[in-house]
């Protein structure tokens, strides 16, 4: 008796879950659906792997390249296309770890004497400490300078230096700008002062539409975004110098100049007039939906402030939106004199060790071959300016190339890519609570500073 | 147990009033499983839900909005597929979990059983050790281990993995068994051992067979625990080709890479192989093996 | 592939046959030797791979931490106290709350559902899909528990549409304001606790179902026979014989309450007042780098177990066989 119960109702999550196999099965050989491997246009994968065979002398030397990044899914699957030809050509493995816990890793595995080879960081902070520890390697006198220096902004090789050599290589980059819905959006667009823009947020809110988009949980990451408003608002009303004194420590987190440009951030999310829904919304609604109320029906919001890539977010939600069509952007709004300076976020190349295979590997890193097949990927813009507006074949990124990466703009690194990570997690930290308590900023800003 | 409950209403003095009170009472039963299971599996369900509507659908309404416009997709399910290399990915993660789970049992049933079963100095201080060892947060044994493997140059192998997972979950198992062995009645064993019987033929005949539930329980934690561990695979196999299954779905999980959904449909693809574990290991759920052993 | 199946293989080979070359041979060692010091000398033999193994990854990264808490941030000098005065000092304190919120609700919280469950199941012919339910969410790693549960809690401003499954019941049975789950400090830290709680059910119940299972039927029988109600059985048969299981199970949700990190540090990492202590230990680890304080707060951790550590000490004593 016992038996026969048993055996008859386990059954049952076993056919369940069977038949979901089974469903999967099948879906995946829809036709309807697909998930294609990234295709990369065939004159550039041929371009970069007749570059690659040059590296090695057009022998397979085989062997492994390890590096210990932060991508996944999508996104590490076009960088890999872009390095399949490397691959191809001569015979290097490049093997890969993409992980959001990359901190915690890179740190255990420098730690224990066991670095990846390379380390892709989102930050320079990385890149001063362990230059500093003696683990990296003198990139530049790897690859050579000359293939460096010219082809990429100074102020990328400049962030990327530490006592006259170069220890980094930038490759994916993006900006940060403002977003708008081109048809709710009727404001300045010819780089309007923040006064002005800001004149056009209030008249609109007062006709009681919000204008701001924010949201910014982003689990322990919460309030970054908010983080690069603010940066992004220094660099344009306050200055590059300001924005490099907060990453050198030179400026205050309580100087005024830094202040008023919480103030500004906290004028748009303290007010429920401004912001759908207002602080709590904002701060419990994730990041990555920040773009969701553009196109919302009726549209919530109308401006974001926020990375290249909440444009490709922003379509993920909405298919049918139309990049610049619809879906525009503008620099950040300041005062002229700061029109030539952008801030902007990458993925920056440190080397923990110096083999043949590393050596390759970035010398083709650095190419205009490679960073062109980056390009054409559609979903960065790239460091080298060999890359040219006519490279790209994402309106969103050429449109970026011609406007926030064109000769004359320089870039200048955020003070949280460059800080230690205790100061980014009371700023982040500290914006979350701002956001939620306006009277609490001098003590968030104090809190700040006791972090350095 | 239907025979047993007809011969309890058999034998127990029944009135009518009674017999509805035992009926009501069933109901009361069967409503608060119910419950139970539906506010158990909500969450569940609003994800598996998820993981069949499109990003567009999932950010702007409800998840039980897809049974009121119902419009699946399952490109989520592709995607997932394709970005997590599920066939390889699956192996690895079996690979890892199998042995750990099969070395977590053993080894702790082995330690519960000399703790529980013979007396010796030092039992009750290696004990209660066995129960402070589970407050040591994991993150602190990265490190040492990893110099550890890394001189024994066994790194990219998956046995760091397996001991370090055996590692840290023995002591509970250890403490988790103890009470189980303890409580087989010593009659059992001293007549094992009248006869003859060794320890070890103790050990397997007589103390593991009568404890299928608990090590069902332990195998299945543990195997839930290696299933899904992020830390420790990541810095010992890396996410390419030795990656385990859970690496490659929590590298969906990216900051600005978007597409929430597609993570979804990975974490119930993850979700099958210890499903499957779950209902099979629970034939192990069987009332009074121990009860028979007495009686007998 | 090949390389993936041959080592598990091994494994699956190597676990048992490490086990028996040493457990065997030593069985046929101490044969020689009296009974008494055979018995002696038994548990020893038995014991050494698992204190072999739990030596390894437990005892000695715990020894090196002990160690690590007396020196510096890089472990280059020694410092004395310092790091326990600042782990003990104010640092701590706003956090240490918040455990004992999770170290009192959560083990009670669990124990009780799962003691439900596992009682109510036994009764029940469906109880392995029942059961299956429960133990669902452990299946689940933390990513996949953070996404669902932050759909659960999702929050939509007053007028909107709630797409979080909570507040759309809550604002349609109460026609009240939203609630923001995990921003509002009289909420958010139950609300992480029952995320744990969800997440802790499934196994908290197969423990105690084993314990159901093995519980002696004859006693529960002859009082039934002798007419005793449902709440006097519970409280006067099934509780006592199943209270050294109840005891683990308490044991490991309260060890669970003081480590507790994952869920606190994708939920919210610790803003809006719901810190905890291991996450903290993160922080100075993986953040500040700070390898001395770190490892304070671990022998932090350690001193805060002791009570749960000793309350078990009844059962070690009381138990064992001959």
């Amino acid at each position: 008796m016992v038996l026969l119960k048993t055996e008859k109702t386990s059954r049952v999550p076993t056919l369940l879950s069977m038949g979901f196999v089974v469903a999967m099965a099948l879906a995946s050989s829809d036709r309807m659906v697909h998930a294609q491997a990234v295709e990369l246009p065939k004159p550039l994968i041929d371009a970069a792997q007749a570059y690659a065979s040059k590296l090695t002398g057009g022998q397979k030397i085989g062997g492994k390249v390890s590096i210990l990044g932060v991508n996944g899914g999508r996104e590490l699957d076009m960088l890999k296309a872009a390095w399949a030809p490397f691959q191809a050509a001569t015979g290097i493995t490049v093997d890969y770890t993409g992980t959001t816990d990359f901190a915690a890793v890179l740190q255990t595995r420098v730690q224990a004497g066991d670095p990846p080879d390379l380390a892709g960081s989102t930050n320079i902070n990385n890149l001063m400490r362990y230059a500093k520890q003696g683990a990296l390697k003198d990139i530049g006198a790897m690859v050579g300078e000359a293939a460096i220096k010219g082809k990429f902004d100074a102020g990328l090789v400049d962030a990327a230096s530490l006592n006259g050599k170069i220890y980094g290589v930038w490759t994916e980059l993006n900006n940060f700008m403002v977003w708008y819905n081109a048809h709710t959006y009727d404001g300045p667009k010819d780089s309007p002062t923040w006064e002005q823009f800001d004149a056009w947020a209030v008249k609109r809110a007062n006709a009681g539409k919000t204008p701001w988009c924010y949201t910014d949980e982003r689990g322990a990451s919460s309030g970054a975004l908010a983080g690069n408003w603010i940066q992004a608002y220094i660099l344009k009303n306050s200055g590059q110098k300001t924005l490099k004194g907060l990453a050198d420590g030179s400026v205050s987190w309580t100087a005024p100049e830094v202040k008023a440009a919480f103030e500004a951030f906290g004028k748009v999310a303290h007010d429920p007039k401004m912001v759908p829904g207002g602080p709590v919304a904002a701060m419990s609604t994730p990041a990555v939906k920040v773009g969701t109320g553009l196109f919302y029906e009726p549209p919530q919001c109308s401006v974001l402030l926020w990375g290249t890539y909440a444009g490709s977010l922003t379509t993920l939600i909405y298919p049918k939106v139309k990049p610049i069509e619809d879906l525009d952007f503008m620099p950040v709004p300041g005062t002229p004199e700061n029109a030539a300076y952008e801030t902007f976020g990458g993925t920056l190349y440190l080397a923990f060790k110096d083999t043949p295979q590393v050596k390759a590997f970035l010398s083709y890193l650095v190419s205009d071959e490679a960073q062109k097949l980056v390009a054409s990927a559609g979903n960065w813009t790239v460091a080298s300016q060999a890359v040219q507006p006519s490279d790209y074949s994402n309106p969103v990124l050429k449109r970026a190339r011609e406007t926030l990466l064109k000769p004359g703009v320089t870039l200048v690194a955020q003070p949280t890519q460059v800080v230690d990570p205790p100061v980014i997690q009371a700023l982040w930290k500290g914006i979350v609570q701002y956001v939620l308590d306006p009277d609490s900023l001098d003590s968030v800003l104090q809190s700040i500073d006791a972090a350095r | 147990m239907s025979a047993i409950e007809s011969h309890r209403t058999m034998s127990a003095p029944m009135q009518s009033t009674s017999k509805l009170g035992t009926r009501l009472k069933g109901v009361a039963l069967h409503t608060a499983v119910f419950l139970l299971c539906l506010v158990w599996f909500t969450p569940v369900l609003s994800l598996f839900v998820t993981t069949f509507r499109s990003e567009s659908d999932s950010s702007r309404t409800g998840w039980w909005h897809a049974f009121i416009e119902w419009r699946p997709v399952l490109s989520n399910y592709v995607e997932a597929m394709y970005l997590t290399g599920v066939g390889r990915s699956v192996v690895n993660s079996i690979v890892l979990t199998v042995p750990t789970v099969l070395g977590t049992v053993l080894f702790s049933a082995i330690g519960a059983f000399t703790l529980a079963r013979m007396r010796f100095r030092g039992r009750i201080a290696l004990f209660l050790a066995m129960v402070g060892f589970q407050v040591l947060p994991p993150q602190l044994v990265l490190v040492p281990m990893l110099k550890f493997f890394l001189a024994l140059g066994l790194t990219g192998t998956f046995i760091p993995v397996w001991i370090i997972e055996m590692g840290l979950t023995v002591p509970f198992g250890i403490f988790l068994l103890y009470g189980f062995f303890a409580s087989i009645p010593s009659d059992l064993v001293e007549a094992a051992r009248i006869d003859g019987a060794s320890e070890p033929r103790i050990f397997l005949q007589i103390i593991l067979p009568l404890s299928g539930a608990v090590l069902a329980s332990l195998a299945i934690l543990q195997f839930m625990i290696a299933w899904n561990h992020l830390l420790i695979p990541l810095i010992f196999l890396g996410s390419g080709s030795l990656s385990p299954l859970t690496v490659q779905v929590a590298s969906l999980a990216q900051t600005n890479a978007g597409g929430l959904n597609t993570l979804t449909a990975a974490t119930f693809i993850s979700v099958i192989v210890p499903l499957v574990l779950i209902v099979t290991l629970q034939k192990y759920f069987v009332r009074g093996v121990l009860g028979g052993a007495v009686k007998g | 592939m090949t390389s993936q199946i041959l080592q598990l293989v091994l494994g699956l080979l190597a676990m048992p046959a490490i086990v028996l070359a040493i457990i065997l041979p030593g069985e046929l060692a101490i044969r020689r030797f009296p009974q008494k010091r055979q018995s002696s000398l038994r548990p020893w033999i038995w014991l050494s791979p698992v204190l072999a193994l739990v030596g390894l990854v437990i005892a000695y990264p715990l020894a090196a931490s002990i160690v690590f808490s007396f020196r510096d941030a890089t472990a280059s000098k020694w410092v004395g106290f310092s790091n326990f005065v600042w782990a003990f000092g104010s640092a701590m304190r706003p956090v240490l709350f918040n455990n004992v919120l999770w170290i009192v609700v959560f083990p009670l919280l669990t124990a009780v559902l799962a003691l439900s469950a596992a009682i109510m199941l036994d009764r029940v012919k469906y109880e392995r899909i029942a059961r299956t339910f429960l133990i669902l969410p452990t299946a689940m790693s933390f990513v996949a528990g953070a996404v669902i549960w932050k759909m659960m809690y999702t929050y939509e401003p007053p007028m909107q549409p709630q797409t979080g499954t909570l507040n759309a019941i809550w604002t349609a049975i109460t026609g009240r304001m939203p609630i923001a789950w995990l921003i509002d400090r009289s909420v958010n830290n139950y609300a992480l606790i029952v995320v744990a709680v969800w997440m802790s059910i499934g196994v908290a119940t197969l423990i105690l179902s084993a314990g159901v299972k093995n519980m002696p039927r004859e006693l529960v029988e002859a009082a039934r026979i002798d007419g005793a109600g449902e709440w006097a059985i519970f409280r006067f048969v099934t509780l006592p014989s199943l209270w050294p299981t109840i005891l683990v199970v308490l044991t490991t949700q309260a060890i669970f309450s003081l480590k507790v990190f994952d869920i606190v540090y994708v939920m919210t990492n610790g803003s809006f007042g719901t810190d905890v202590i291991a996450n903290r230990m993160y922080t100075e680890l993986f953040v500040k780098q700070n390898l001395g304080t770190a490892s304070a707060i671990a022998v932090l951790l350690l001193i805060l177990a002791s009570p749960v550590i000793f309350m078990n000490i009844k059962q070690i004593k009381s138990g064992g066989g001959e």
